[in-house]
């Protein structure tokens, strides 16, 4: 014992050493930091010698490699290593959420990997491009892929071009159409029947809707459903953001936070709502635990996934959100979401561009994303329509191509990291009840005023 | 006698809840994805599903996980306990102004948590080329493992004779002489116990290397875990069988060591 | 041998690896957080010097940094009021469990071997609402009306959490006891039991005198232990819901990551040394009260 006192006394004499030395290791930190970390900034012109081992780094968030989007992006990575054997393409695939963490651990080393996944939001791609750590792009190269016109804009930023996008998402709502049925229960069609079909599914020991609370950020999506539905107009959250109103005070907002209410006393959301993060819920609905998910088309893989049992992949099928008096179902949550970028550290520029052109080739991505009924391009399709398209694809593509109006660039990705999280918290109050309309609203309000 | 059988049940019972997480973990890593959803609690498999197991070896790399984390594991401890050897025979054993200060310093790594150093050392990686090197993993382990080894080992040190060392000295062996050729052997049941509860907690930890390692390359074991859920995230029983491999290493090496281990905290704790 | 003993070479030969290493990997990174924390740093790009206005905001406004340190103590007291009785008691009845003594002991401390990413999706299983174990099991033992949204819950989850820590510690905490009852002399409860004393008494009134200074040990282990609780949050709740189960660690983490609020992230990391050098100051004082015992 009597050690453990006298350590514990000389601990105590070190705090001042201690004190002392934090000071003068402080000093040479920032001097330190001065010096820019040097860049890897290598010559290209290695690269003319004809058959010169690349290997490329390949960062994504598409984590799951054996089903839907991840699998093709993965069977095209490996269809071109084939067809290029001296390109060897690395793979690092990642969940979203810390997938978005790693791209920041990379992006503030300055260690970005060839090719990244990103996002045509400012809060994700702002800072990348303005701290140059993405290569400007020309679209000419890209021109034979047929990108949706508009589907670039995100990724453009002072008529440079710094990505490209994959998809075309919107946020709609599946269900288990074998537990509406079994239960005598209607699809929902108004946003008042989806609190009392909730109600129903509750009274029978059922799960009504589940998504990825954890995460949080379908929940401001959803949101966005919620006030369109109150006020007949996507444009008002971003009347908010351009600094124009505000939340707090407005009747729409507070109707919609009062809808959400709704359903979180109606019970709506499965047991475990806020903690459950994207492969949980998803499973949780695909294993025929909650009768709805809410989620973005790309999940029209569900019809397909092995994992789940047959019953369940012949009875998914997908319907826009509820409708109201004033915002109609065809009024759709709808963005140009996930794509790439590549580094501007790259050391094989030539051949990252090269492998992106042989991505969206048409007859890769757009054919295969399709085909597949794993999501909906951002580049024209119609050429690769078979005719036998799953159900679910057909319903997803019935509600996009019946769009009145859309919300674009969900506003949680507005701002900056930030501002995002403290949307999320929000959200994840609201959601869980734990908050007054009049609270949530403010709590948006104050997240806009970090906003630089 | 009735107590006695009262006081047995009791404790059947808790080692039951101590263990029971662990059967259940490889009991469902031979289920089927879809069988997990019963109502049952332990459920034996009409076929067991050693598929699990195949998933879990191809799409989670776990041999080559495996590989790293031994590495990455075994290189920190060996380092750790040399390291700790040397200072823990200059702190019992040197007669130097200093050492009381010195020690106390080392010793104020108990205190530090381990997860304060995440950000900086993150940044320091970066000057210094680190990130993504095993050594940005060695290194913090053994800085880590310095203070509770040298403690232990300076600990067991104390209650060796001197008079072995003395004679050895005037046969004219080196202090060095003196450490490794007469102490080490010495001490060897400290230095075990040292390895292993370092070997404990590195092949645990993940958040640094989490955090510091950025390719595939160099992965430890506990990750394979976070990517598995996330790249197969449907695919439980997989997850399970994932979980299972990653469990056994450390569990086997305990029952192999129960006694070095249990002596350790006993050095550890009572020695002070 | 004075003379080789002292030789400033060789003292320096054996010291300065181990030290410099540790300087340089635990002493020069917390002293890196501290010039960081007083910068608005964001990960990229530039960053302004902003004194202390971190660690202000840290102390005064930011609820979720108290409800981490609230939690830490929440963790504190339940491991020291509930875990270390437990285990204490528990350390007794292996000692008398004759031939399965060894089996106990080994049995006990296994969950404190296994790796947290597997323990904790484990009883993030285990809680699941609709599948886990624990809804099942009370659903077989007709106690339906107890079944719980374990996890999803804010006021019940930080509770779930606290058990999984204490599960795990729980095997840790009772070896050092039984490390204790061993130092104790055989021949102490021989007399005891020659005096006619009962063995209750012989345990309140001998033994758990006798291992005072093994509680000691126990209760600074458990302090530190509780401050730096991450790795379980980490993985089973991430601090959710709504930050009801936020610890420092992962707060941190989470700030500097999630958020890339790089400078406040490091001020959180200064402030989480600072309150564990506190903790251990504090309880030093209390023990040293009683020095004078040994």
């Amino acid at each position: 014992m009597k050690k453990w006192v006298m350590i514990f006394t000389a601990i105590l004499m070190v705090f001042t050493l201690a004190a002392c030395s934090s000071g003068n290791n402080g000093g040479n930190a920032g001097t330190e930091n001065e010096s820019p970390s040097n860049a890897p900034s290598k010559p290209a012109a290695e690269e003319s010698k004809a058959p010169e081992q690349v290997t490329l780094k390949f960062f994504t968030a598409l984590a799951d490699r054996s089903n839907g989007m991840g699998k093709i992006e993965q069977s095209i990575i490996d269809a071109y290593m084939q067809e290029n054997p001296n390109v060897k393409i690395e793979v690092e695939a990642l969940q979203d959420e810390p997938y978005k963490a790693k791209a920041k651990v990379y992006a503030s080393t300055e260690s970005l990997p060839d090719i990244i996944q990103s996002w045509g939001q400012p809060s994700f791609i702002k800072p990348l491009i303005d701290n140059g750590l993405l290569l400007e792009l020309n679209p000419a190269d890209f021109e034979s892929s047929g990108f949706i016109p508009g589907s670039t804009d995100g990724f453009s930023q002072g008529g440079k071009l710094y990505g490209l996008p994959r998809n075309t998402d919107f946020l709609v709502l599946y269900y288990n159409k074998k537990l509406f049925d079994d239960n005598g229960i209607a699809v929902p069609a108004t946003v008042s029947e989806l609190t009392e079909v909730s109600k129903q599914f509750r009274e029978k020991g059922i799960n009504p809707i589940t998504t990825n609370a954890m995460e949080g950020w379908s929940l401001p999506i959803w949101f966005e459903y919620a006030a369109q539905r109150a006020s007949g107009d996507f444009g008002k959250i971003d009347a908010v953001m351009n600094g124009e109103s505000a939340f707090s005070g407005d009747a729409d907002f507070q109707a919609a936070a009062q809808s959400i209410l709704d359903l979180a006393e109606a019970d709506a959301f499965a047991d475990g709502f806020l903690t459950a993060d994207y492969g949980t819920s998803r499973n949780l609905f695909g294993q025929g635990q909650a009768a709805m998910f809410v989620m973005g088309n790309w999940e029209a893989g569900l019809a397909t996934d092995e994992n789940f049992p047959e019953e369940f992949r012949n009875n998914v099928g997908a319907i826009p959100y509820p409708s109201s008096d004033k915002g109609k179902a065809s009024d759709l949550a709808a963005w140009f979401g996930g794509g790439y970028s590549i580094s501007k550290n790259t050391k094989h520029p030539e051949e990252a561009v090269k492998f992106m052109q042989y991505f969206f080739k048409p007859e890769n991505w757009a054919k295969q994303l399709w085909q597949t009924g794993s999501g909906t391009p951002a580049q024209k399709f119609d050429q690769f329509l078979t005719g036998e398209e799953s159900a679910l694809q057909k319903g997803l593509v019935d509600i996009f191509n019946s769009t009145t109006s859309a919300s674009n660039t969900p506003f949680l990705d507005l701002g900056t990291e930030e501002f995002k999280t403290k949307v999320m918290e929000a959200h994840q109050k609201l959601f869980g009840n734990s908050i007054t309309p009049e609270e949530f609203l403010k709590e948006l309000d104050a997240a806009v005023a970090l906003l630089p | 006698m009735l107590r006695k059988g009262l006081l047995q049940t009791v404790l059947w019972m808790v080692a039951l809840l101590q263990l029971f997480p662990l059967i259940w973990l490889i009991n469902y890593s031979f289920l089927k994805s879809g069988e997990f959803f019963g109502s049952g609690i332990l459920k034996w498999p009409q076929t067991p599903e050693w598929n699990n197991y195949i998933s879990a070896f191809t799409y989670g790399s776990v041999p080559k996980y495996l590989w790293n984390s031994a590495f990455i594991t075994i290189a920190a401890i060996l380092a750790a306990a040399v390291l700790s050897l040397m200072l823990g025979y200059a702190f019992t054993r040197m007669e130097w102004r200093l050492r009381g200060v010195f020690m106390a310093v080392i010793m104020l790594g108990m205190i530090v948590p381990i997860h304060a150093t995440l950000l900086p050392n993150f940044i320091l990686f970066d000057w210094i080329k680190l990130l993504d090197n095993p050594l940005a993993l060695i290194l913090p382990y053994i800085a880590f493992s310095l203070p509770i080894s040298t403690l232990i080992i300076s600990g067991f040190m104390e209650t060796i004779p001197r008079s072995i060392e003395e004679s050895a000295v005037m046969d004219g062996c080196s202090v060095y002489g003196v450490i490794f050729r007469i102490l080490m052997p010495m001490t060897k049941p400290a230095l075990a116990t040292v390895c292993i509860m370092n070997f404990i907690s590195w092949w645990n930890e993940f958040i640094m290397a989490n955090t510091f390692l950025t390719s595939e390359t160099f992965k430890t074991l506990p990750f394979s875990i976070m990517k598995f859920a996330g790249q197969y995230s449907s695919n439980y029983g997989a997850q399970f069988a994932v979980m299972t491999m990653i469990a056994l290493p450390t569990v086997i090496m305990y029952l192999l060591f129960t006694e070095q281990m249990s002596r350790g905290i006993t050095a550890g704790a009572v020695k002070g | 041998m004075h003379k080789l003993l002292s030789n400033r070479m060789t003292i320096f030969v054996l010291v300065a690896p181990g030290l410099l290493l540790f300087l340089f990997m635990v002493c020069f990174p917390i002293a890196m957080s501290a010039y960081y924390g007083m910068t608005d740093w964001r990960g990229i790009g530039d960053y302004q010097f902003i004194g202390l206005d971190n660690y202000i905001e840290i102390l005064t406004r930011d609820g979720v940094f108290w409800r981490s340190l609230l939690n830490a103590l929440l963790l504190l007291a339940a491991t020291l009021l509930i875990q270390h009785p437990i285990a204490l008691l528990f350390s007794i009845f292996v000692t008398h469990a004759g031939r399965f003594e060894k089996l106990f002991r080994t049995v006990f401390f296994i969950p404190a071997v296994i790796s947290i990413v597997v323990t904790s999706k484990m009883w993030v299983s285990v809680f699941h609402p609709n599948y886990g174990v624990l809804n099942k099991l009370l659903t077989a033992v007709g106690l339906e009306s107890l079944k719980q949204d374990w996890l999803g819950d804010p006021s019940l989850a930080i509770w779930c959490v606290i058990f999984v820590i204490m599960w795990q510690g729980f095997g840790y905490a009772l070896l050092l006891y039984y490390a204790g009852l061993q130092g104790i002399p055989k021949d102490l409860y021989e007399a005891a039991e020659l005096d006619g004393a009962g063995r209750m008494k012989l345990y309140t009134k001998v033994v758990i005198p006798l291992l005072t200074p093994m509680v000691r040990v126990a209760v600074v282990i458990a302090v530190t232990a509780c401050l730096k609780q991450m790795e379980t949050i980490f993985l089973m709740t991430n601090g959710g819901p709504l930050n009801t189960t936020q610890f420092i660690g992962n707060y941190l983490y989470k700030t500097a990551f999630s958020s890339s609020l790089y400078g406040y992230g490091n001020a959180i990391s200064v402030i989480f040394v600072i309150v564990c050098l506190i903790m251990t100051v504090m309880m030093n004082r209390v023990f040293k009260k009683d020095v004078g015992e040994f």
